[in-house]
């Protein structure tokens, strides 16, 4: 049997996570043993950009036409799609496929909830073609890009855990950022799997990669509130990759409010 | 049982010499970033004795952590065989500083694991810790006596209950026997005066309890309240970060799952998990026996309040404080069983 | 050292291993040796443990289970489908539902290893049934661990009285061992009826329609028989009540549940349903016991 053959893609960003795989070197060497890497324009200068891949991974989100026609070919000939990073699995929009605030909706109904839709070019690699995994994070975690790389060769599927960040920053025994410093963390609404970094090092979760399942935007919301934060405050944390589009509506409503008042903006 | 006494000042010489017995842990100080004072404790091991804070009423993890780590390797498989995964031999491990409710709490873990098939990954760090537990005085989230875990009288190995310029020194094991002997630092056998301050000191720790929860009846209570609107606001509130379960001394769901480290490698984990997540009862095909966030925060309460009980004639709650104190959306035990029972 | 010993007396006075080890959490290498399609999507695995010792000492209750294990995917539970009387070999009837079941479908061969530890769970209360009547109510898979009881009862048939199985799948297709239970009655050695919810171009002499018609056709003598279910949620959602309605009294009904399992052993709390670990009380539970429950068992 021949070397499985492997390709790694870019599309619209930072290409952080390809350097996530590159930072892998030891790895990388046995990896190099095992598979093939015929496709990968960032760490080669010839790549073969038409064999049939068993496993590619796309990192970034489609912005342009460009993107999406790569993307496609992409699809058309890999076996088993990864999707690499927080943008190329949540782009934009990781609200959307939340449960929104029923609250909030309730009073962005008639804000012209669609509009955003289209206002927003950038959205993730996962909302075009189906992938077989996402791999979240900002940049990925290279154990967890092992993990899965290992486990495809050999045919396995590697379990992602789906609960929040605070299951790891608990067993690590930080203080929490809420509890004891009243600040914004968005560790209860984020997928686990960074070993808790932020609160590890004094700082609050900032959501990079992506949200939960369900994640509870109205009883964190309230938390904060409750905490004396105010909605300007917390909706700038938690618009970055916690809710970003109706934290943004709500961030417009809460701003012409306070200019009806006649306040700061 | 046998009870001694010891001086203050004695008492480091005895812990350093432990060392000898293997790691000793005990609740030290986090560090703060500013003032370097947090108040918040977790256990450690510690090689310099006057680090330990033994009065501390709790550490973030509870010493569950010893005996059953966050992460374990259950099982290491290559070429179709599986083997123990645990590093093994487990070093002898001292535990000073356990309170009452962390000896209850050990009871009931030992309940669990040692009962039907016993763990062995648990048996082995059992049978390596000794537990020397330290008089403490409750603070506004304690609630142990409502509980009956308040005080202790056997589970744990030496028990140091501070009195004026002595400790008043329980030995319930042979094990903590041993140790008096072997390090005979100025152990003496007890006085009548010892014992006369013990029941004072006895008495206004009983009268400075703040928090009081009415247990009376409790697992009938819930089977009545089971579709109260109550729940239904508690799902609201909960954030399901799980927070509450990996902090409780008494909490012990845990996942399993492969990983592959390397090529033809396989490990097996177990790592701790909380039924407030929401995959926790999900199960092939996308059925969830508890979907809704309002069913997992119910299943917390009715499992220690009702399910363990039923199970083994005791609740699985010792009334440490814990939850109250690490949940972020301060949902409060004792208010959510008054809440329960009408009276608030 | 001594551990506090306060059991209670549902949990066993001595810790013990398993057939497949002392350490509960330890699989066990099993070869496959045959395997062959059921239905569409559903195969018959014949398993046999690489250890001839433990392949000859391995002995079950029919309703119990085993946790099969594949390397760096994972663990699941399955029924046994084999009565103990026929030693040495056991089978696993295995729908492909996800992750694991995937990977065993498309990559194991016969030949090949897998991981097994068990058996778990209790198992149906066989002696309990003995000289009684048996009405057996199977839905869709629900037929695996009831033929393990079946064949059991057929092995051992002077210990039974009347044995009916009423068994419901979706299409004739879907129908699982359906060429065995022919056979089964052919012999007498059971009444076998058989429904299915639509028919196809497949020439079908059964009814068509549910489960439930069937109950309402048998003759059961209600006060002499134990009746066993075993099917989906929505299944037991009619089934039970049925019986119910039929004059059985809770306790002669017994019904196996199907909850998220880790540890198989009682320890990790995921099968919970209230204070029942699935794994580890059940899955077999009367239904006395199962509508006490502080959690519904059809949700
Ligand atoms: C007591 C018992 C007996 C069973 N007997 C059979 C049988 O004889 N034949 C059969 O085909 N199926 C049986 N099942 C169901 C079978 O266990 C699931 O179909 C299987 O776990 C699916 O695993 P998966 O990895 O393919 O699915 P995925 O959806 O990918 O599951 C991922 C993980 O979730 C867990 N999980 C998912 N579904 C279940 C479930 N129903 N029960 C327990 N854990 C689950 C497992 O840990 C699994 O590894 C039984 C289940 C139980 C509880
Ligand atoms: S610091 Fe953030 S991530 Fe950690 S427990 Fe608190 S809320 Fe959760
Ligand atoms: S439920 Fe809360 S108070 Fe009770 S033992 Fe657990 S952490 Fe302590
Ligand atoms: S309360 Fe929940 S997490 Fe804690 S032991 Fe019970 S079931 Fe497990
Ligand atoms: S700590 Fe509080 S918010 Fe978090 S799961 Fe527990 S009860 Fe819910
Ligand atoms: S499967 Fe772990 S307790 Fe039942």
């Amino acid at each position: 049997m021949s070397a499985p053959k492997v390709g790694i893609f870019g599309l619209t960003g930072c290409a952080g996570d390809q350097l996530q795989i590159l930072n892998c070197e030891d790895e990388l060497l046995r990896i190099a043993e095992r598979v093939e890497i015929v496709d990968w324009v960032m760490a080669r200068s010839q790549n073969d950009s038409n064999t049939p891949l068993d496993v590619a991974f796309v990192e970034g989100v489609v912005a342009t036409e460009r993107d999406l026609a790569y993307l496609k070919s992409i699809r058309a000939r890999s076996r088993t799609l990864v999707a690499l990073g927080t943008c190329a699995v949540w782009g934009g929009l990781p609200a959307m496929r939340n449960e929104l605030p029923r609250e909030v909706l309730r009073r962005e109904v008639y804000a012209g909830g669609a509009e955003f839709l289209d206002t927003r070019e950038a959205r993730p690699a996962t909302d075009f073609v189906p992938f077989e995994f996402r791999l979240p994070g900002c940049p990925i975690e290279r154990h967890e890009f092992l993990r899965l790389l290992n486990a495809i060769l050999c045919g396995g599927k590697p379990e992602f855990l789906n609960v929040p960040v605070c299951w790891e920053c608990k067993t690590r025994e930080n203080l929490c950022r809420v509890v004891h410093y009243k600040e914004v963390c968005c560790g209860a609404m984020t997928r686990a799997g960074c070993g808790a970094r932020c609160p590890s090092h004094g700082v609050p979760c900032a959501g990079c990669r992506g949200p939960v399942e369900e994640p509870n935007y109205d009883a964190n919301i309230t938390m904060f509130q409750d905490r004396g934060i105010s909605w300007v405050e917390i909706a700038r944390k938690m618009e970055a990759f916690s809710a970003p589009v109706w934290m943004k509506l709500g961030l417009e409503r809460e701003h012409a409010r306070e200019r009806a008042r006649g306040g700061r903006s | 049982m046998q009870t001694l006494r010891l001086e203050v000042q004695r008492l480091p010489v005895f812990l350093s010499a432990l060392r000898d017995e293997g790691d000793l842990f005990a609740p030290v100080e986090r560090l703060a970033p500013k003032d370097g004072r947090s108040g918040v404790y977790s256990l450690e091991r510690i090689f310099d004795v006057a680090q330990a804070h033994p009065e501390a009423l709790r550490t973030i993890l509870p010493f569950k952590k010893l005996l059953l780590p966050p992460r374990t390797v259950l099982t290491r498989a290559r070429d179709g065989a599986w083997e123990d995964g645990d590093e093994l031999p487990i070093r002898p491990m001292i535990f000073y500083g356990a309170h009452a409710c962390d000896v209850h709490s050990l009871k009931i873990l030992d309940l669990l694991f040692l009962s039907d098939f016993a763990d062995p990954y648990y048996q082995r760090r059992r049978e390596q810790l000794t537990v020397i537990g330290y008089g403490c005085i409750p603070d506004d989230k304690c609630f142990c006596q409502s509980l009956g875990t308040a005080n202790v009288d056997d589970g744990f190995d030496l028990f140091f209950t501070p009195l004026e310029g002595r400790f008043m020194v329980t030995v319930a094991s042979a094990r903590g026997d041993d140790l008096v002997r072997r390090y005979p630092v100025g152990f003496e056998p007890s006085t009548r005066d010892d014992t006369r301050e013990y029941l004072d000191r006895l008495k206004r720790r009983t009268e400075a309890f703040t928090l009081a929860l009415d247990a009376h009846d409790l697992p009938y209570v819930l089977e009545l309240k089971k579709d109260d609107p109550v729940w239904e606001e508690l799902g609201r509130k909960c954030l399901c970060c799980g927070s509450c379960s990996m902090v409780c001394p008494t909490c012990t769901c845990f996942n399993m799952w492969d990983e592959m480290p390397e090529e033809n490698c396989s490990e097996r984990l177990r790592c701790w998990d909380a039924c407030l997540y929401r995959d926790y009862a999900l199960v092939a095909g996308g059925h969830n026996f508890r979907a809704r966030r309002a069913d997992r925060v119910r299943n917390r309460y009715y499992h220690k309040q009702e399910a363990f009980v039923r199970e083994f004639g005791m609740p699985s709650c010792v009334g440490c404080g814990r939850c109250i104190e690490n949940c972020p959306t301060g949902i409060h035990v004792v208010e959510v069983f008054q809440h329960v029972r009408g009276d608030a | 050292m001594s551990l506090t010993q306060a059991r209670h007396p549902l949990r066993h006075a001595s810790p013990r291993g398993l057939p497949t080890g002392e350490n509960p959490y330890l699989p066990v290498p099993a070869r496959v040796l045959l395997q062959s399609d059921l239905v569409p999507g559903v195969r018959l695995y014949d398993l046999r443990f690489v250890d001839p010792g433990l392949a000859e000492r391995f002995s079950w209750v029919p309703g119990q289970f085993v946790m099969l294990s594949m390397l760096g995917v994972g663990e699941a539970p399955f029924s046994l489908p084999s009565s103990p009387t026929r030693r040495g070999v056991f089978q696993l009837a295995i729908r492909e539902a996800g992750s694991l079941t995937g990977h065993l479908f498309r990559h194991v061969k016969e030949g090949d290893v897998v991981g097994i530890r068990g058996p778990l769970g209790n198992g149906f209360p066989v002696e309990k049934f003995y000289g009684n009547d048996l009405l057996l109510v199977a839905g869709g898979l629900g037929m695996v661990p009831l033929r393990g009881l079946l064949q059991f009862a057929i092995d051992h048939r002077e210990r039974f009285g009347r044995i009916t199985l009423l068994y419901g799948a979706r299409s004739p297709e879907q129908v699982l061992f359906r060429g065995e239970l022919t056979g089964v009655e052919r012999r007498g050695d059971a009444e076998i009826h058989l429904a299915v919810e639509r028919g196809t171009t497949e020439p079908w002499g059964g009814r068509v329609g549910l489960v439930t018609d069937l109950l309402d056709a048998a003759s059961i003598q209600v006060g002499r028989t134990y009746a066993v279910a075993c099917g989906p949620p929505i299944f037991y959602k009619h089934v039970l009540d049925r019986l119910v309605r039929m004059g059985f009294s809770k306790n002669q009904v017994f019904l196996s549940l199907e909850r998220r399992m880790e540890c198989g052993v009682g320890k990790c709390g995921h099968c919970s349903v209230g204070y029942t670990m699935t794994c580890l009380h059940g899955p077999v539970v009367s239904l006395w016991d199962a509508l006490n429950l502080p959690e519904l068992i059809y949700t």
